[in-house]
């Protein structure tokens, strides 16, 4: 399947690609109004790690056998048998937690949207088409691209 | 290829996913004891909280099983396995045959001998039914006694609490939940929960229940204290359901049915998962990955199942907590790491052996706890990145290069 693979080298740190998930995952999908309000601040579903010079954007894997899957208790997290995306059906999360201790990527944290759980992890835009981090990032660091067969 | 699985919770669901990976034509029948499509039985306290409706509380939609071609049997006890015919006999004289059993049967609660417990003088907690029949009894203003302060009893702490009913509870260890927590975070999370109003009776148990004349219970306990309740609920632990396989040749009961790495019981086509395995800690994510590879293996598949150490994630009134392997590890022979804020209510705590991690215990401050678990499982030297283990910034570029490029390759 086609994943966002990130390119450190090409990383310049400028969280752009947090910036645009906020967006893209807002109910304005508008910044200023993602930013001044919905409160959006800070629920990225991709994290920038720094190690200055070093940066490099982490994101959810979309595994094989996802353990953040196998540990729903609700059945809210699912890999769709199509497309390979695991993403969440936030409407059904009560908010254990148990995908942020199954992640071995550290790549779902714990949210709240209204009031109600939410576990922040990429869903690759599943609903757009080109995931907004990798729309957005303007050196390239991070790409939307197919690199194992069948996988 | 006909398969017949045996219980209806998270395993039996995996295991029809795994076997659907490899065969799309065999007939698959799950046999359910309970009226109800499969359900995450942890989902039951948010039931009674009404944080989840009845229509929330399937697992899987009902086109899961119309498209995986499932045959689901509600309301039916499988009472025998015939080995010899291949036939799993239920309790309305229905013989199921099949090439392929799954036994995903669970555990069913241990009430312990108490003197004076009836039937109708207390509730377990671990399956829909249960909180159906104490809902209508857990109105505000009402008192409940839990026995058992681990996390059954906590979560049905929470939901009773949530409902407005004044909680007790009550624990034969020296604190809280004490397989995961360590005297520290223990006390930590007691006093979290008398904040809350919660009472809580440690290093004590019940030893009489008598029912008063005006309906509520008077609880003795071994300390003498004497307690008036109106709710009892029993929450110390589950037991394997092995009947089905008690004294069949070829196969090893210990606590629960002992399997090999490839999850097969020792009777022919005969494969098990979840609660009911020997040595399996009874959490749900274990039960799933098992049930997936059983299935698979069912089919055909030939996967080893590599055991996992525990882990769990447990959430109440506001306080989350992830705890995996040795989280409750004190003595000296670890290494321990440990960050504490008592005022934010935060508790993190890595147990190293031998610079590995054994165990972590994170309280109220768990982002990027799967990494731990990750580390843990595969049994990663940690020497090198050893202070960085519980930096605010903690993550993958903690780790050495090799391993981070490797999973960001994935």
């Amino acid at each position: 399947m086609k994943k966002v693979y990130a390119r450190p080298a090409y990383c310049m740190n400028c969280h752009l690609c947090e910036v645009n998930c906020i967006v893209a995952h807002s109910r304005s999908r508008d910044l200023f109004r993602a930013y001044k309000r919905e409160n959006l601040r800070g629920t990225a579903r991709v994290i920038v790690e720094e190690r200055l010079p070093l940066s490099v954007a982490v994101q959810c894997r979309h595994c094989d056998d996802p353990r953040c899957v196998a540990g729903c208790i609700s059945g809210a997290m699912v890999k769709d048998s199509e497309t390979g995306i695991v993403y969440c059906q936030e409407d059904k999360c009560v908010g254990c937690w148990t995908c942020v201790a199954g992640c071995p990527y550290g790549a779902i944290r714990p949210g709240e949207k209204n009031g109600r759980p939410v576990p922040l992890k990429c869903d690759l835009c599943r609903e757009a088409g080109e995931p907004a981090c990798v729309a957005g990032c303007p050196n390239r660091a991070l790409v939307f691209e197919e690199r194992r067969a069948g996988a | 290829m006909n398969y017949v699985l045996i219980g209806n919770s998270v395993a039996s669901v995996n295991a029809v996913a795994g076997i659907r990976e490899y065969d799309r034509e065999g007939s698959i029948t799950i046999v359910s004891a309970e009226n109800y499509y499969a359900y995450g039985r942890p989902l039951i306290s948010y039931w009674l909280e009404k944080r989840v409706q009845d229509q929330d509380m399937p697992y899987r939609p009902q086109e899961f099983y119309e498209k995986n071609c499932v045959r689901v049997i509600l309301g039916r006890r499988a009472v025998k396995l015939d080995p010899e015919a291949r036939q799993v006999h239920l309790d309305n004289g229905e013989k199921l045959p099949f090439d392929r059993l799954l036994l995903a049967t669970g555990g069913r609660p241990f009430v312990p001998p108490i003197a004076g417990l009836t039937a109708a003088n207390y509730f377990t907690f671990i399956n829909y039914d249960d909180v159906r029949r104490l809902e209508a009894f857990a109105i505000p203003g009402r008192e409940a006694v839990i026995l058992g302060a681990g996390p059954t009893g906590l979560k049905a702490m929470e939901s009773l609490v949530q409902r407005g009913v004044k909680v007790t509870l009550v624990e034969l260890a020296d604190r809280i939940w004490a397989p995961a927590l360590d005297p520290e975070a223990g006390a930590l999370v007691a006093g979290f929960l008398q904040d809350n109003g919660v009472n809580l009776y440690l290093n004590d148990t019940l030893t009489s229940i008598r029912q008063e004349d005006d309906g509520r219970l008077l609880i003795e306990l071994k300390s003498g204290r004497e307690l008036k309740a109106d709710i009892l609920v029993i929450a110390i632990g589950v037991r394997p359901n092995v009947e089905l396989l008690t004294g069949l040749p070829g196969v090893t009961i210990n606590r629960g049915v002992v399997v090999g790495p490839d999850l097969s019981t020792g009777l022919p086509g005969v494969y098990a998962a979840g609660d009911v395995v020997d040595g399996n800690p009874p959490l749900l994510p274990h039960a799933a990955i098992q049930g997936k590879i059983a299935g698979r293996n069912m089919a055909g598949a030939g996967e080893i199942y590599q055991p996992l150490p525990p882990y769990n994630a447990l959430g109440f009134l506001g306080l989350h907590i992830i705890s995996m392997g040795n989280s409750a590890a004190t003595g000296e022979e670890y290494e321990l790491l440990t960050e504490v804020d008592p005022a934010a209510l935060v508790y993190r705590k890595l147990v190293l052996k031998d610079n590995r991690l054994s165990g972590a215990l994170l309280i109220n401050k768990i982002d990027r706890a799967g990494i731990y678990r990750q580390l843990l499982e595969e049994g990663i030297e940690v020497t090198s990145f050893k202070d960085e283990l519980l930096r605010p910034d903690f993550g993958l570029l903690s780790l050495p290069e090799t391993i981070w490029q490797q999973q960001l390759a994935v």
